[in-house]
């Protein structure tokens, strides 16, 4: 069904669709430079698009009361938003180490131990999603220097949510879920762009 | 060569359209389009395409398995993979599932058409 959204001129279905695809898009490519570091191939699902509260983003997300990593940055350029992604405690630990016996077994110095390692490998995972989503749209996107926070979930969504609900106390969301075969590794991509820029989006791709 | 029938399949309306208006300008008929592996499958059957352009992440049944199962009905089926995810293995894991070739998105016209003039000849 067809209906306007929140009067700012989008047709729902189609604007979503675009963002869907864009999510879907930047997330292949990450995950597709993630493989290049690590060997190991990552699955990802469908991406989800949403109108959400914080409360049911914790829920899209799994929810939960472990401690999370989370990866995150401003979008901005023609595009403007967040960008996060966002590990568990254990596929953070477990990146960490793949990073590290990577860099051993092709005979490199350890260099980044530890939190930087996992620092640099999504901070390029961030720039390829980004790159990605700016050749689909053929819009200029700039990352801001990436945060790294780990805390509960709610409490590492609290600051990049900060200014960017409408007056419901809503953000628009695109998730996607990525995994590894054994399902020992899995992490969310979440791009919140401002509802302003997926009119941009829209236009740029003559949707 | 121009004048082939080409099925698209993407879950995306929006990428179906932006593949569609690549392939009309040079000449390629556009028989059908698909929002998912299943529906793919029926109108492989219903239309007999020359070849398919498949995504993988899809709804529903995913682009490996519609390839799978096209394959199975069709030895000799077309079908190019158009993907997001670049990585090695799932482009052997396509090829070895019936596809010609892959391409990785977001793609450029140029090898869209360069992909699919290599495949129908």
């Amino acid at each position: 069904m067809m209906k306007e959204w929140d009067g700012i001129g989008l047709q729902e279905e189609k604007s979503w669709e675009v963002l869907r695809e864009a999510a879907s898009i930047g997330t292949g490519n990450a995950v597709t430079e993630l493989y290049q570091r690590t060997h190991q191939t990552i699955r990802m699902g469908v991406t989800d698009v949403a109108l959400a509260t914080a409360v049911e983003l914790h829920e899209i997300l799994g929810g939960g009361s472990g401690r999370v990593f989370a990866f995150s940055l401003h979008v901005e350029g023609e595009i403007k938003g967040r960008l996060l992604v966002l590990l568990g405690q254990d596929s953070a630990v477990r990146l960490q180490r793949r990073m590290q016996e990577q860099r051993e077994t092709q005979g490199t110095a350890v260099l980044e131990p530890g939190m930087d390692a996992l620092k640099e490998t999504l901070r390029r995972m961030s720039k390829v999603y980004l790159v990605a989503v700016s050749c689909l749209t053929n819009l200029k996107i700039i990352g801001s220097r990436p945060a790294l926070s780990a805390d509960q979930l709610h409490k590492v969504l609290e600051k990049p949510l900060a200014g960017m609900a409408d007056p419901e106390g809503k953000v628009l969301c695109a998730h996607t879920r990525v995994w590894d075969e054994e399902r020992t590794f899995e992490g969310d991509f979440l791009f919140l762009p401002e509802k302003a820029s997926v009119l941009a989006m829209l236009s740029s791709t003559g949707s | 060569m121009a004048g082939k029938n080409i099925l698209i399949v993407d879950d995306a309306a929006f990428m179906r359209m932006m593949i569609r208006e690549i392939l009309a300008k040079n000449g390629y008929t556009i028989v059908g389009e698909a929002e998912n592996g299943i529906r793919a499958v029926e109108l492989f059957q219903e239309l007999q395409p020359d070849l398919v352009i498949m995504d993988i992440t899809m709804p529903e049944m995913d682009g490996i398995a519609a390839v799978r199962a096209i394959r199975k009905l069709d030895a000799e089926a077309s079908i190019i993979m158009c993907s997001a995810m670049g990585q090695q293995a799932l482009v052997i894991e396509s090829i070895q599932a019936g596809a010609k070739d892959f391409i990785v998105k977001p793609f450029q016209a140029e090898r869209v058409i360069e992909a699919v003039a290599k495949i129908t000849g």
